[in-house]
């Protein structure tokens, strides 16, 4: 009995670290946006942590329940609410998993439906290294890919717009965030604080994901492409549409190279 | 799988809607095999893909005295792929799962960047 609530407060503190403690180190530190492929991997492997904690908490106050019956009946009264509690605990969190996953889904289920669309009234497709680039006429300079769709999604306004290697650096880094998973990263953070507890460190990762993400994809096109393609690609196009964003990037990767 | 064993997934479902619309008029699922020539699906393969369409409600159904036939609800137009493109990329609460070259910082993002960028110059 004492073993098992002195275990159960163990994994709920291992839960804390993992969920909130550790991501809230990652906030403080510089290096995330240096080595946001490192930041994203690690933020991955502290929510794989927590939920294992989680599972193992539940697993064990349950086993532990299951065991006790007829011994003390002080314990097993205990032991089996702690185990029911865990048990609610996790049921409702899974129906607000369900919950947000549905809603997620519908607006995915829309994009995707359009983005199909799209990819049908092409005007040019070709092969880039395993991905389609679809070409469509529209005046706004837009890249864009789907995460399960292997598909990037070219307007004819950014072809006419940058030269074939600043093209090529554009491809690369979509082609990054299809082969890194980013769409579902993504799907997970925005999951991961609609579902967690509102706090700065559980939360920091969903609001730093759609800058880390952006960075990594960039690092990985420049290591592909160069970096000179990638950083002209970058300046013409936030000149373009006035986004310090892209200019910023772009300052990046000239400040990584010197 | 059973045809088009190398086309990567919704490549069907747009190749399909790109015949549609080259047809110009409601036509069977065999006309729409036919039109994809030596690179066709199976049929219960092509059925699948134009039911998946109807339920996304891209295509519907049109009876004829012969059976069914189908024909893409949104007519096609250079009009449509911009403002497609422009309802994907700007709308609100948009898809987690779609990625823009442009991205999407926000202000904060951008004094995060723009901080580890250019190191405060205080002593």
């Amino acid at each position: 009995m004492g073993t098992l609530v002195l275990g159960l407060v163990g994994l709920v503190g291992w839960m804390c670290a993992a969920f909130v403690g550790g991501p809230l180190l990652l906030s403080r530190a510089h290096w995330p946006l240096r080595r946001p492929r490192v930041a994203i991997a690690a933020w991955l492997g502290l929510v794989g942590a927590g939920l294992l904690g989680l599972a193992a908490a539940l697993g064990w106050a349950v086993i532990a329940a299951v065991r006790l019956t007829g011994a003390d009946v002080a314990d097993s009264v205990t032991t089996s609410m702690l185990a029911w509690t865990g048990l609610t605990a996790a049921g409702a969190l899974a129906s607000l998993v369900y919950v947000r996953v549905e809603a997620m889904r519908r607006s995915d289920d829309e994009a995707d439906a359009v983005l199909l669309l799209l990819a049908a009234s092409t005007l040019a497709r070709r092969d880039a290294g395993g991905v389609t680039v679809v070409q469509v006429e529209a005046e706004a300079p837009v890249a864009v890919s789907m995460a399960g769709r292997g598909c990037i999604v070219v307007s004819s306004r950014l072809t006419r717009e940058l030269t074939s290697d600043e093209l090529a650096a554009v491809v690369a880094h979509e082609s990054a965030h299809l082969s890194q998973r980013h769409g579902r990263v993504a799907q997970l953070a925005r999951l991961s604080s609609a579902c967690g507890p509102d706090v700065a460190g559980a939360r920091w990762f969903a609001r730093c994901a759609p800058l880390l993400l952006e960075l990594a994809a960039d690092d990985a096109a420049a290591r592909r492409v160069g970096r000179p393609a990638l950083t002209s690609a970058l300046t013409k196009l936030g000149r373009l549409q006035a986004d310090a964003g892209m200019l910023l990037r772009a300052a990046r990767l000239a400040a990584h190279a010197a | 799988m059973a045809g088009g064993s190398r086309r990567r997934p919704g490549e069907l479902e747009a190749a399909t809607l790109r015949i549609l619309w080259d047809a110009g008029r409601p036509v069977s699922a065999r006309q729409v095999l036919e039109a994809f020539g030596t690179d066709a699906p199976g049929l219960t393969a092509m059925l699948t893909v134009l039911d998946r369409l109807v339920v996304k409600g891209q295509v519907r159904r049109v009876p004829t005295d012969r059976g069914v036939s189908f024909e893409p609800v949104v007519a096609e137009s250079a009009v449509v792929a911009e403002r497609m493109l422009q309802a994907l990329v700007g709308s609100r609460d948009r898809s987690a799962a779609l990625l823009r070259f442009a991205g999407e910082l926000d202000a904060r993002d951008v004094d995060l960047l723009r901080a580890a960028i250019e190191p405060p110059s205080e002593g």
